[in-house]
């Protein structure tokens, strides 16, 4: 069975949001592929989960000082900081076609598989940690979230390529009984990234191609290279204003 | 910003789900109005502002608002992977302490 890839490239934080929804409702609507999408962000964000507070969760003066866009989802989950080089996915799928399975964690490890056979190309050994962590050699190099309507899910999430650590904890106010209850010194020493874990800088496509090949492997599928389709174009159109809106960032 | 949390008490709690920020005004010993905020995942994501709206007037008592959570679990069908109604009641609790 062949699934759509679609690899954007750099795009404005604001409308990936509506394009990563527009591809849920096309596909909930049968009207699009199964997915495995890739982006990169054009400016640096912090996209906050749907319930989260803003003011508390984010040193909003630091991000306007520093020309940093605030962005909701409308996925739950946490607050993430991204800049220009990190890697970003989502997965739209029909559950049903491929044995996922129907809870969270369940559903949610499986289509981490990919990722895990993504990075064995590198030489690197990642595993899945529920509820939503990728790691490799104790380091968080993933997180993500999803929606589910009926049985389709949509999964998005980043993959950190070279990740700058000290900007992420400015923009982010992690309070201590975060990352205590992990059983940890400190939250940076939580979070790793591709090139720090291979010792050298990896080429992107080389990384686009290992994501296709594993997810490739993993769900035994093909891919076709194409782009939205009209109808997702429309429903980005339609979707764009929201994710713009402060209503909608500074919803809480 | 909607509201000015500045003028609500804070409460942190953390769930094996996530971390749960709970903002609260109390009056009387019950809540007069409240905001559930977080990272951690609940399904339907709609039904976290059906439970803040439920809790209004509750009582600042554990276990009156553990039940009201737990009313909140069954009529909405929550799924809440790695958080419970208890770690709600925590966290909400843990804004009067």
């Amino acid at each position: 069975m062949k699934w759509r890839y679609f690899d954007i490239g750099l795009v404005d934080p604001y409308e990936a949001m509506a394009v990563h929804e527009a591809m849920f409702i096309s596909r909930v609507e049968e009207k699009s592929p199964n997915t495995l999408y890739l982006e990169q962000y054009n400016s640096k964000s912090v996209f906050l989960g749907y319930h989260q507070c803003a003011e508390a969760e984010l040193n909003l003066d630091y991000c306007k000082e520093n020309d940093i866009k605030v962005v909701r989802r409308s996925t739950g989950g946490g607050a993430g900081y991204m800049d220009l080089k990190q890697l970003n996915y989502e997965v739209t799928v029909d559950r049903k076609e491929y044995n996922i399975p129907s809870d969270f964690v369940g559903s949610y490890g499986r289509i981490m598989d990919g990722f895990v056979e993504a990075l064995k190309y590198f030489g690197l050994k990642a595993e899945f940690k529920p509820i939503n962590d990728l790691i490799v050699n104790g380091g968080k190099v993933s997180g993500g979230c999803m929606a589910r309507k009926d049985t389709i899910i949509l999964q998005h999430g980043s993959l950190l390529v070279d990740f700058d650590l000290d900007a992420a904890f400015k923009v982010l106010n992690v309070p201590k009984v975060k990352y205590e209850s992990k059983g940890v010194k400190s939250a940076k020493s939580r979070v790793s990234w591709i090139n720090k874990e291979l010792g050298y800088e990896v080429d992107l496509n080389d990384l686009k191609n290992a994501i296709k090949k594993g997810f490739g492997k993993s769900f035994g599928i093909e891919f076709e290279d194409s782009g939205l389709t009209s109808y997702e174009e429309e429903l980005v159109k339609e979707l764009l204003p929201k994710y713009r809106s402060e209503e909608f960032i500074y919803r809480m | 910003m909607k509201v000015d949390i500045s003028e609500y008490k804070q409460g942190l709690y953390k769930s094996t789900g996530g971390l749960i920020r709970v903002f609260l005004k109390e009056k009387n010993g019950k809540i007069d109005d409240i905001l559930l905020t977080g990272d951690f995942f609940i399904f339907p994501e709609e039904s976290l502002d059906i439970m803040a709206r439920s809790l209004k007037e509750v009582t600042l008592d554990k276990d009156a608002v553990l039940g009201s959570i737990k009313e909140i679990y069954i009529e909405e069908n929550i799924d809440s992977p790695g958080t419970t109604p208890k770690d709600f009641a925590n966290a909400i609790m843990a804004a009067i302490e």
